[in-house]
């Protein structure tokens, strides 16, 4: 009873003292002195031999004094070994001794070998050697080599995979083997069909063969690579007389005989005398000659458009008269008997019902006008010369929007139906470049597939995306409201294309439909609100801090009667309140990942902002911003203690010379790491460096405030940008799948052999 | 000798069967579609239906062949004048072929020959005297404001008051013409003279802009008022068709800005601006880019491809220079 007494008042002790602790421990929040510590003054350390000897190797380099590089570097080695043997660490500036002699070679091919001989020492800085491997990567002979062997690799593993697919797959559902073995060889032989005969690699093989010979015209693989150039050369100009060749047949398929022309005259400058191309320009050409005499011909006065009889000529006067009664005369025309046997009579009631529909359309019939020149467009040309005008009429989608916009609507529900039941094959088996017969063989394996799956189509069809569902019929729709914004079918259309562009989530131009419909506030309202959040929503995806404000101010006097409109407001006025003519953000994790960064030698920062402790005061996870000249902008943990709540921020002006050093180790590091670690990327940032440039130099004392001067650069630790664990690719060329398939109800497990990745400049040989 | 003669006669009636199918086959029948007009009343009825069309907002109608509607009822009337000349001669239908032809080539610019022929057209005592004399009057003052101030695209002419030549007698011609235009708009109001004469007020803009572009190097504040001029016509013919073109020719003159900037400071140079050139780059991009969301249009097109192509020059510019 006593001991639990005693332990009762230890207790109560403890708890005291802990309230108190707690009590006197400061807040969290912006700490009370400033987030600098007084910049570390060096002393000046007087140069010794290592530091004339690599000024000496770094003279001699720039002297082109590869023999002087040479000595310097030699010193510098005999140093390094009497530090080793007196137990001191070697300088570490041989290497760059040796490389600085290096570059001082007289040739390329000398200097790349002194590369290759460097990368063999072993006490080599990391970085140097990156720099080094890189260096000796971009060589245009490796570089070729590389591509042709991605070549072959893609070649092998197109043809492997097409065949372990379907047979990992059979594991499973035995009857589908053979028929998925043979769509998977059909498909391969179509793919090589439709392949290029120089694939994309070798043509970037090609080209650093071509570099390589401009730049070692005397070198002795020189004479080879001529050869191997002007094989390739062969090969890609046959290439592009194929590709050429290919749209030529298609265009004249279609009835495009100018594009096959040009087409085919390309094929001909690649490949002059090529006999293909040759015969299908000369088929172009044939049907251009003969629409061009048409349209001649159509041009030509025909034996019976002389003079007009006195009825006609009364006719046209009222066409052309000024408030002439077209109609009126039309319908008078049209009501006399016809005389089949006088062909004027024939015409001029041809004309009559074609200016008939003119004086409906001028009168506001629109439905009645287009009645009327459909039904004279059905007429047979030979009988009927007033019908080639109507049919012009009907189906140009200039004149005549309102069909354009039916037909596009119905050919979308033609491909929507097509897809649901026929899934791939909607539209007919792709183009292989085959006869239409032979490529609807080709496509029979896949019917089994396609019949089952449509199951699989059915549930998919509610959420089923199609980028061109809705996008033809909406330009015409739009073409339609401009010609006749309060036509028969205006109020249709443009409900049409408020539900329309409210699927799309392009409120914006809802509202405005919505608005020029007469719509009322009450349907308005909700579809405003939406309208407000998209254009808020592109407005804080702006880069430029000037398109942004004038963005959101736009939003904020529009849609002022929306939440996000008066979001948009505050946005607005908070921008104006906390602009700065910089952004370059260095987070926490960066700084604690980069110490060097946060030390004496550059930011200076007091070390306890960054220990995690936040009673005495600790930065932000988002850390300090390079503000503007000589702005530092510190983000605390806010008073609150909540990392989630948003930073409480101080800004400091910091001096020129503390400026650069930050910037300089910052740049240094960023760098460094990049070659050291290829996740660690260090992306280009032309308003960053252009703003370390003049922080280095000093000139930051009016700051630019220029919106395309501004950079939002964010230096961001590992962990922030790829958490914890790193993935990693793996190092085998082979993948293991396991697949299933929904539609067939199958699983499979199958190596996959892994394409080569396309180099980043692959899009300029596409 | 025997044996040879049934291969003669069978010769013989193979040639004479091949002359016989000659003759009995059919001419190829020429297209219908696109046989001659019928009858001078069909061209008329034809080009009646396109007299009020707006061309100023919307893209001139084609006919069945595809060409401009005015175009090719002018010369269908001219080859009906050519071809039946004889018949026609009396000048009973002067009025009616003059007249068409007039409200045709009022809409190809041409209004000196469109006032010819509607003053012939009036010669003759009808109901279309009063009309072809309203229309020949406002074809003369087109006619007189086409002539003033600089275009490029007017043909040479001898005239004793050639053309200004410098910046503000330029600006000061183009508002003579604009202040003419619009008097003749309000006389117009109610006729389709209204969109002849809002193309030629855009005509008139472009011009004014076409100078001020060509001469931009001519003066320290030339690209600047180049700009200014393109965007003063986009700001004004929003409704036009060319809307798109307009602003298709302000992204190339940024784009031209841009690439002469490169070339005449290189970006590795100490003296190349990135800010300067990224404002150029935005600038153009935005403005393809506004035209190359534009569904339905041929401008879409060349838009996105000058885009591309304005993106691919960037490319030469170094990464640390320019970050698109």
């Amino acid at each position: 009873m006593t001991a639990s007494r005693r332990e009762r008042v230890i207790a109560a002790v403890a708890c005291a003292a802990a309230a108190l602790l707690a009590g006197c421990a400061s807040p969290p929040g912006a700490p009370a002195v400033g987030a600098l510590e007084p910049m570390a003054r060096r002393p000046v350390f007087p140069p010794d031999d290592a530091d004339y000897a690599a000024r000496d190797a770094a003279v001699a380099s720039l002297l082109g004094d590869p023999a002087g590089a040479s000595a310097a570097r030699a010193r510098l080695d005999a140093l390094d070994q009497t530090r080793e043997s007196s137990g001191e660490a070697p300088t570490g500036l041989a290497p760059f001794a040796q490389d600085a002699a290096n570059a001082a070679l007289p040739t390329a091919r000398e200097r790349r070998k002194a590369a290759r001989a460097l990368t063999k020492r072993s006490d080599l800085d990391p970085a140097l050697r990156a720099r080094l491997d890189e260096e000796l990567a971009d060589d245009p002979l490796e570089l070729a080599s590389d591509r042709l062997e991605e070549a072959h690799i893609a070649a092998f593993g197109t043809t492997f995979n097409a065949i372990a697919e379907p047979l990992g797959r059979s594991v499973t559902n035995p009857m589908r083997a053979l028929p998925d073995l043979v769509t998977g060889i059909l498909g391969l032989a179509v793919k090589e069909h439709l392949s290029d005969e120089l694939s994309l690699q070798e043509r970037q093989a090609l080209a650093q063969w071509k570099r390589f010979v401009a730049m070692n015209p005397d070198a002795p693989e020189t004479p080879a690579l001529r050869e191997r150039i002007a094989d390739y050369q062969s090969g890609w100009n046959r290439t592009q007389r194929d590709r050429q060749l290919r749209l030529a047949r298609h265009a004249l398929s279609n009835g495009q005989a100018g594009t096959a022309y040009l087409a085919a005259t390309r094929a001909l400058q690649v490949m002059p005398e090529d006999a293909d191309a040759l015969e299908l320009r000369a088929e172009a050409e044939r049907r251009l000659a003969e629409a061009r005499a048409a349209r001649a011909r159509s041009l030509e006065a025909g034996p019976s458009s002389g003079p007009l009889d006195a009825p006609s000529h009364d006719f046209a006067i009222e066409m052309l008269r000024h408030g002439g009664d077209l109609g009126g005369t039309a319908r008078r025309i049209l009501q006399t008997p016809a005389d089949a046997r006088d062909a004027r009579s024939a015409t001029l009631r041809d004309v009559a019902r074609y200016s008939l529909a003119t004086a409906d359309g001028e009168a506001g019939r629109e439905v009645e006008m287009w009645q009327e020149l459909q039904e004279l467009a059905a007429e047979p040309p030979e009988r009927s010369s007033m019908a080639r005008h109507a049919q012009a009429l009907v189906s140009s989608p200039e004149e005549n929007p309102e069909r354009a916009f039916e037909l596009a609507r119905s050919a979308d529900t033609r491909r929507s139906i097509g897809w649901l039941l026929f899934g791939s094959l909607a539209e007919g088996p792709p183009d292989m470049d085959l006869p239409r017969p032979l490529e609807w063989l080709i496509e029979v394996p896949n019917t089994l597939e396609i019949a089952t799956g449509l199951p699989n189509r059915l549930i998919r069809y509610p959420w089923l995306d199609d980028p061109r569902k809705g996008r033809a019929a909406a330009a015409f729709g739009r073409r339609y409201l401009a010609r006749r914004p309060d036509g028969v079918h205006a109020e249709e259309v443009r409900s049409w294309l408020v539900d329309f562009e409210r699927s799309r989530g392009n409120y914006a131009a809802a509202v405005e439909l919505a608005q020029q419909d007469g719509a009322s506030a009450e349907t308005l309202a909700p579809l405003r609100e939406q309208a407000a959040a998209q254009l808020l929503k592109t407005a804080q995806d702006e880069k430029r801090r000037d398109a942004r404000q004038a963005f959101l101010r736009h939003i904020a006097a529009d849609y002022s009667d929306t939440e996000s409109g008066r979001k948009a407001g505050n946005l607005a006025r908070t921008q104006v309140l906390e602009a700065s003519p910089q952004r370059i953000r260095i987070s926490r994790g960066y700084l604690q990942e980069n110490p060097a960064i946060a030390g004496e030698d550059a930011l200076g920062l007091r070390p306890e902002l960054i220990d995690g402790k936040l009673g005495n005061g600790e930065l932000h996870p988002d850390g300090v911003v390079l503000a503007g000249g000589s702005v530092i902008e510190f983000r605390y943990v806010a008073p609150g203690g909540s990392e989630d709540d948003p930073p409480e921020v101080k800004r400091q002006r910091v001096s020129p010379e503390r400026m650069a050093r930050i910037v300089s180790v910052l740049e240094e590091t960023a760098e460094r790491n990049a070659l050291v670690d290829p996740d660690a990327t260090f992306a280009a940032d032309a308003e960053r460096d252009r703003f370390f440039e003049q922080a280095r130099l000093g000139l930051l004392d009016e700051p630019d405030l220029r919106a395309t001067a501004e950079s939002s650069y964010a230096f961001r630790s590992m962990r922030e940008q790829y958490g914890l664990v790193r993935t990693r690719e793996s190092i085998l060329p082979v993948d293991l799948v396991l697949q299933g398939s929904f539609p067939s109800l199958g699983l499979g497990a199958f190596p996959r052999i892994r394409m080569p990745k396309q180099t980043p400049d692959a899009f300029l040989y596409k | 000798m025997n044996a040879h003669r049934p291969d003669a006669c069978r010769l013989l009636l193979a040639l004479a069967l091949g002359v016989l199918f000659a003759a009995c086959a059919k001419p190829v029948e020429p297209d219908p579609q696109h046989k001659p007009a019928a009858s001078v009343l069909e061209v008329v009825a034809v080009l009646r239906r396109h007299v009020p069309d707006d061309t100023y907002r919307f893209v001139p109608a084609r006919d069945f062949t595809g060409r401009n509607v005015y175009r090719s009822s002018l010369l269908r009337l001219e080859n009906i004048e050519k071809a039946h000349e004889e018949a026609l001669r009396a000048g009973q239908f002067d009025d009616v072929i003059a007249f068409s032809k007039a409200r045709a080539m009022e809409r190809l610019r041409a209004f000196e020959l469109a006032a010819t022929s509607y003053r012939r057209a009036a010669e003759r005592d009808g109901p279309l005297r009063e009309d072809a004399l309203r229309s020949a009057s406002i074809c003369d003052s087109l006619a007189e404001a086409a002539r003033i101030g600089f275009d490029p695209d007017r043909p040479e002419e001898d005239t004793d008051a050639p053309p200004p030549t410098e910046g503000e007698a330029i600006v000061a011609a183009s508002d003579q013409r604009l202040a003419l235009l619009q008097a003749l708009l309000a006389e117009a109001q109610g006729t389709h003279y209204v969109y002849v004469i809002e193309e030629e007020m855009e005509r008139a803009d472009v011009a004014r802009a076409q100078y001020f572009v060509a001469s931009r190097r001519l003066s320290p504040d030339g690209d600047v008022r180049a700009l200014a001029e393109l965007q003063r016509v986009t700001e004004r013919h929003k409704e036009s068709k060319n809307a798109n073109r307009h602003l298709i020719a302000l992204a190339d003159l940024y784009g031209d800005l841009a690439r002469e900037y490169v070339t005449k400071h290189p970006p590795e140079g100490l003296l190349f601006d990135p800010p300067t050139f990224q404002e150029l780059v935005d600038s153009a991009s935005r403005l393809y880019e506004a035209v190359g969301t534009q569904d339905g249009t041929p401008e879409k097109l060349e838009a996105s491809q000058r885009l591309e192509a304005l993106l691919a020059f960037t490319l030469e510019v170094d990464s640390d220079r320019f970050t698109p």
